[in-house]
């Protein structure tokens, strides 16, 4: 009840400021409140339902494939995740339980599972086991009302595009990927309010959007800079790097407008460091991609993004250390000599702050 | 007005785009003070980062080329800085109890370089054992949650790597149950003293903790107990967990803390499980578990949420 008293004088604000034209649907803003606070609940308390949830579904599903002798036929396996797949999005439309919320994204993912599994068993091309996976992302994505189920449909279609790229002639697709990756990132941070007052489809999955995108950037530029991992050998990573360059780069530019930063000397120094900087380490486009996620999700208090973006700028750089092909005494030398770099930039800063403070 | 107001609102009036741009804008998005912050700590901790880097990296090019005396001299030297810093400065207590945190991770440093120096023989055991020993008195001193974490899992490490390499004679049951009892014994100490002397008073993630761990071995050790050929020993590992539960219990109500009151159900849950899986060793027993463990689940997390509702327990 605190979060309705809470809301009822935000809203009193509002509807002042507002003026007549703003019309509120009570009814329908009573039944999200108390949705709200079914939702709300102690983070103890969300483990042990998706622990009990995952259990209970693992047993269920491990059950069906048990009794009914599906081990020996792929076919009855593909129809039974089929099932399985449907029967989990469609019931989340109409669920109200959370233990049973938990339970229908567990049964999401067995079903998406044992449809590869069967596939492969049919002897069937891998290409076509991506195009299934497209296609129960897509089909997720239009018909679930789970955040969680929207959130592995989105991973889905985009490991499977990008499992496609790979094992097609066509590897200098990554970048264009990556671009389309990076445009829709931005594009999805930049315009919150738009999204959100629209009506699209983009509103229902905003969420999960969010952490969907951040990852499958984050994913996809790691595993293109690790050579050891998938043996990719995407020719040219520093596409990407100058792609995600541009990226940052339009970026500040709104940056330092509303950091007032606005004298043309400033200006150039701050895109000078940049360039410098992300030139050197345009070998890994994971660096400059962490930079972006972080300035993005920080720009738009999203906490779990940022955060997530410091730890894999951290990730990556530790990375790209690692694989430079110098001796540890030169790098050493090139750890303190970034550190004098970076310990310079703070002091001009702080220095510059506390005369700003002056003024 | 935070993020979630504004989408709650908006989903519900015709709120314009543009001014709910305006409200993101001003109450949700950060603003030039917070960017300055972040963009002065960002580099700070880049300077400090590369820099410690750059100093470890030089030591381990130049690590075998090093005396013996000057390698242990070094960590002893950071030894003692870290611990006189922590006893004679002026700083804030947490930093000092940080700094004596470091400083028992600098012992195991400590003793690792040793080892490796002077080709000792010594086993996991033996190393644990010393780590062990030379952090007691900072831990006791200090009362320090985190240091209490690193303690109580530097007991079970070395317990647990005495049973695995300098005896045979307990078998895999008798050290679950020592276990049990060793963390059991400890907790019940803290909780049991905690009211007549403010020393015995635990952080409440600490004592959450402490306590899931117990849990989860015991449910384990049950479950394995239950599965697998049966042992006389299998009833003393039931009393000993019913015990535990009956006291947890009894803190949970007279505590009003729900994460001790949940977990115990959730781990009868999986225990019960377990006995559907001993008595009915047919195909039907993965259908009837699948069932069981979402339904009682289910309505256990119901009555959790009751509870938490309704008298304000703490989680």
């Amino acid at each position: 009840m605190a979060k309705l008293d809470h809301l009822k004088t935000v809203i009193e604000e509002l509807q002042q400021s507002e003026g007549e034209g703003f019309v509120l649907n009570q009814m329908n803003l009573s039944e999200e409140i108390m949705k709200y606070e079914k939702e709300n609940v102690s983070l103890f308390i969300k483990v042990i339902t998706i622990l009990g949830g995952l259990l209970g579904s693992t047993f269920l599903v491990a059950s069906i494939s048990i009794l009914f002798r599906l081990n020996s036929k792929p076919t009855l396996i593909l129809g039974f995740a089929i099932f399985l797949i449907v029967i989990s999005v469609l019931a989340s439309r109409f669920n109200k339980t959370l233990i049973f919320d938990t339970s229908f994204v567990s049964i999401l993912l067995w079903g998406s599972f044992l449809v590869s599994i069967s596939l492969s068993q049919l002897k069937v091309d891998e290409q076509f086991i991506c195009v299934s996976y497209l296609l129960i992302g897509v089909f997720t994505i239009v018909a679930s009302k789970n955040s969680y189920q929207s959130l592995i449909a989105l991973l889905m279609i985009a490991g499977s595009l990008f499992w496609l790229i790979h094992v097609s002639k066509y590897v200098w697709l990554f970048h264009g990927y990556i671009i389309v990756v990076v445009i829709a990132l931005v594009q999805i941070f930049q315009n919150e309010a738009m999204i959100i007052t629209s009506k699209s489809v983009l509103k229902k999955i905003y969420a999960p959007l969010k952490i969907g995108l951040i990852i499958i950037l984050l994913f996809s530029l790691g595993v293109m800079s690790d050579k050891s991992v998938m043996h990719f050998d995407v020719k040219y990573p520093w596409i990407s790097s100058i792609v995600l360059l541009v990226a940052v780069i339009l970026f500040s530019r709104s940056l330092m407008n509303k950091l007032d930063i606005v004298e043309n000397n400033n200006k150039a120094l701050v895109y000078l460091i940049g360039l410098i900087v992300l030139g050197l380490t345009s070998v890994s486009p994971g660096i400059v991609g962490s930079i972006l996620v972080l300035l993005l999700c920080f720009y738009v208090n999203y906490k779990t993004g940022y955060v997530i973006g410091g730890l894999s700028l951290i990730y990556f750089i530790i990375m790209f250390y690692y694989e430079l092909d110098y001796s540890l005494l030169i790098k050493s030398e090139l750890l303190l000599a970034a550190g004098a770099l970076f310990g310079g930039i703070y002091f001009l800063s702080a220095r510059k702050m506390v005369t700003d403070e002056k003024n | 007005m935070d993020r979630e107001d504004i989408y709650i609102i908006s989903r519900n009036s015709n709120w314009s785009a543009k001014n709910v741009d305006a409200a993101l804008k001003q109450h949700v998005y950060k603003d030039a003070n917070a960017w300055k912050k972040m963009l002065h700590l960002f580099f700070l901790v880049l300077a400090i980062g590369f820099t410690t880097a750059g100093i470890i990296f030089f030591f381990t090019y130049n690590w075998n080329g090093l005396n013996k005396f000057v390698k242990i001299g070094l960590i002893e030297l950071i030894l003692l800085t870290t611990v006189f810093i922590a006893l004679f400065s002026k700083m804030r207590l947490l930093i000092k109890h940080i700094l004596l945190t470091a400083a028992s991770i600098l012992v195991a440093a400590l003793f690792a370089v040793y080892g490796q120096i002077y080709q000792s023989g010594a086993t996991l055991y033996d190393f644990f054992l010393g780590w062990t020993l030379f952090v007691t008195i900072w831990v006791i001193v200090t009362n320090f949650a985190f240091l209490w974490v690193l303690f109580l899992y530097l007991v079970n490490a070395t317990f647990t790597f005495y049973v695995q390499l300098e005896t045979s004679r307990l078998s895999e049951k008798q050290a679950y149950l020592a276990v049990l009892i060793m963390n059991g014994l400890w907790l019940l100490l803290f909780l049991l003293l905690s009211k007549k002397y403010a020393y015995f008073k635990l952080v409440n993630w600490l004592k959450n903790l402490v306590f899931i761990f117990i849990v989860s071995v015991a449910t384990l050790a049950v479950w394995e107990g239950l599965v697998e050929k049966y042992e006389t020993l299998l009833i003393v590992l039931i009393a000993c967990t019913l015990v535990i539960y009956l006291l947890g219990l009894k803190y949970a109500f007279t505590h009003k803390n729900l994460i001790f009151l949940g977990i115990i159900p959730f781990s009868f849950i999986i225990i019960l499980s377990a006995v559907f899986i001993k008595v009915l060793p047919n195909e039907w027993v993965f259908l009837i578990n699948g069932v069981f463990i979402t339904v009682s689940v289910g309505y256990l997390i119901k009555y959790l949420l009751i509870i938490q509702k309704s008298e304000k327990w703490q989680s």
